[in-house]
């Protein structure tokens, strides 16, 4: 398998201004990621797990280390990967269909050849009712599919996804979780995700990247060989979700005792 | 469902109707000898002379004609420059002091300095307009650009949308909410502008009009030229918010009244 995203030594360091300290979220990362891998992103909130994400996508600028893609080194965000945004960022004034070519307008398509991606990915995503209909008018599943959507349709080789199904309810988010396994395997991405998620980074995640609680380490690397669909009461599942449980729930301890210690430091001055 | 329709008609206009009725009795009864205070049967009359002469025509006409005109060069000079001055720091910094500076001078205070540059004619008017409205306008574009959500950036970059195609794509019609907020408040300075002018320093149009009859000892006309000011002055508001309900249609559940 080929290394598609590889990151070295990736720090990043964020200054306080009211404080006047930095603080270091992500402290020295070390990751490769294959081609057609879906990499899960697992960590208690604040570890950095997103800063990492957004650093691979070139809008978050590291403090050292690097990241290559296919060999060359991030600077700045491209079209070569797309992000899924945890607001989703459609703009309010285009319709469904307008935001899908959104990215497809500066491409240099013929107007028919743009037309018909921007068809296919409607109905991809079974939208092809809704192309002209408003981001309001559409429900919350709906606007994450146009979201889909306009990710997939300037066709970029990585995807990188930002606890895209954190605002949805719970059936709603088992469902696309299921339609993005669809399509990963329709699309062969790579696809690296971000979650807090134990149920959906196993049941979604081709590897599973657990990080420590701030600053982001890597903790574990762990490999999921279930085959898909994954069923999340099966009982394999549920063994690897109660030995990964363990290890976020000690991060997220350690997070909660270090915020204490920071209390009491502060309170004994 | 009929009857509550004619309840809030009649609610409406039962005050302007008995102000109307009141200000005919004390122009016949108490002050005809006083001051010129003419009837307002006699205000409606002479409207409606000067509607079947075309007179008011014309001078609306030419009043329209300057506010469209002086809003137009207002727009394409503000509008651009408030969308890099909200975009880039280092041009509102080294722009910032000289609009401070001239921003708090009325629009009505550059009448001598715009008559002694431009003399008499359109020309002052169209100033006028300008100065008037090239501050709400500028204004509201700088903070419409800077209150833009930068997720919409982002997602563009990522789409490898940038330069004059991200300017064109995403800020403008991000800031444009807010622009048309400017648009309007522009608006209403631009019709007092416009009037204001024409009675000191233009030989037409609606403010030229009233001045006129004033010199003329036609209170009517005064009265009858105020009406049609304030027609046109809501028929201009009528219009921006057409324009708004046009541009702005993609905003959630906004219809402007």
């Amino acid at each position: 398998m080929n290394t598609k995203i590889f990151v070295r030594n990736v720090s990043k360091d964020f200054y306080d201004e009211k404080r006047r300290t930095s603080f270091r979220a992500v402290d020295n990362v070390n990751l490769e990621i294959g081609e057609e891998e879906f990499i899960c992103l697992l960590g208690p909130s604040g570890c950095g797990k997103s800063t990492l994400l957004f650093m691979i996508a070139g809008l978050v600028k590291l403090s050292s280390g690097e990241i290559l893609i296919d060999g060359k080194i991030v600077n700045g965000p491209g079209p070569d990967r797309g992000v899924l945004f945890q607001q989703l960022g459609l703009f309010p004034w285009r319709t469904a269909a307008g935001n899908i070519k959104f990215g497809l307008e500066v491409m240099k398509l013929d107007k028919r050849e743009m037309e018909e991606r921007v068809l296919k990915y409607l109905r991809m995503v079974g939208l092809t009712k809704f192309g002209n209909s408003y981001p309001h008018e559409l429900s919350g599943g709906m606007q994450q599919r146009v979201a889909i959507a306009r990710l997939l349709a300037h066709e970029p080789e990585v995807l990188l996804m930002d606890e895209p199904f954190g605002a949805l309810d719970a059936q709603t988010r088992i469902v696309m979780g299921g339609e993005l396994v669809k399509i990963w395997q329709e699309t062969k991405k790579t696809i690296v995700f971000v979650t807090h998620s134990v149920e959906e980074a196993i049941y979604l995640g081709s590897k599973v990247v657990v990080m420590t609680s701030s600053p982001g380490r890597i903790k574990s690397i762990i490999k999921i060989d279930l085959k898909r669909p994954r069923d999340y009461v099966d009982g394999e599942f549920n063994t690897i979700r109660g030995k990964m449980l363990a290890m976020v729930e000690e991060e997220v301890s350690k997070a909660y005792l270090k915020d204490i210690g920071e209390e009491s430091e502060i309170s004994e001055k | 469902m009929k009857l509550f329709g004619k309840i809030k008609l009649l609610n409406k206009i039962i005050i302007p109707v008995m102000f109307l009725f009141f200000w005919e009795m004390v122009s016949h009864i108490i002050v005809k000898k006083l001051v010129l205070l003419p009837p307002p049967s006699k205000v409606f009359y002479s409207l409606y002379e000067m509607i079947l002469s075309g007179e008011i025509f014309v001078h609306s006409l030419d009043s329209i004609l300057r506010v469209l005109s002086g809003f137009i060069i207002a727009g394409s000079v503000a509008i651009p420059v408030g969308l890099i001055m909200g975009w880039n720091n280092l041009v509102e910094k080294l722009l910032d002091t000289s609009v401070n500076m001239l921003r708090p001078i009325p629009a009505t205070a550059w009448i001598p300095a715009s008559i002694l540059l431009f003399g008499i004619g359109n020309k002052p008017a169209l100033f006028l307009v300008f100065i008037g409205t090239v501050w709400p306008l500028l204004l509201n574009t700088i903070s419409g650009v800077k209150s833009i959500d930068k997720i919409y950036i982002m997602a563009a970059q990522t789409m490898g949308v940038k330069g004059k195609a991200l300017f064109k794509k995403v800020v403008l019609p991000a800031a444009l909410p807010e622009i048309f907020t400017g648009i309007r408040i522009g608006m209403g300075v631009a019709w007092t502008c416009v009037i204001v002018a024409e009675l000191l320093a233009v030989r037409s149009g609606l403010g030229y009009l009233i001045m006129e009859s004033r010199l003329l000892v036609r209170p009517d006309k005064v009265f009858a030229g105020m009406i049609m000011i304030a027609i046109i002055g809501l028929g201009l508001d009528y219009f921006t918010r057409v324009l708004m309900n046009v541009f702005l249609h993609w905003r959630k559940g906004l219809k402007v009244e």
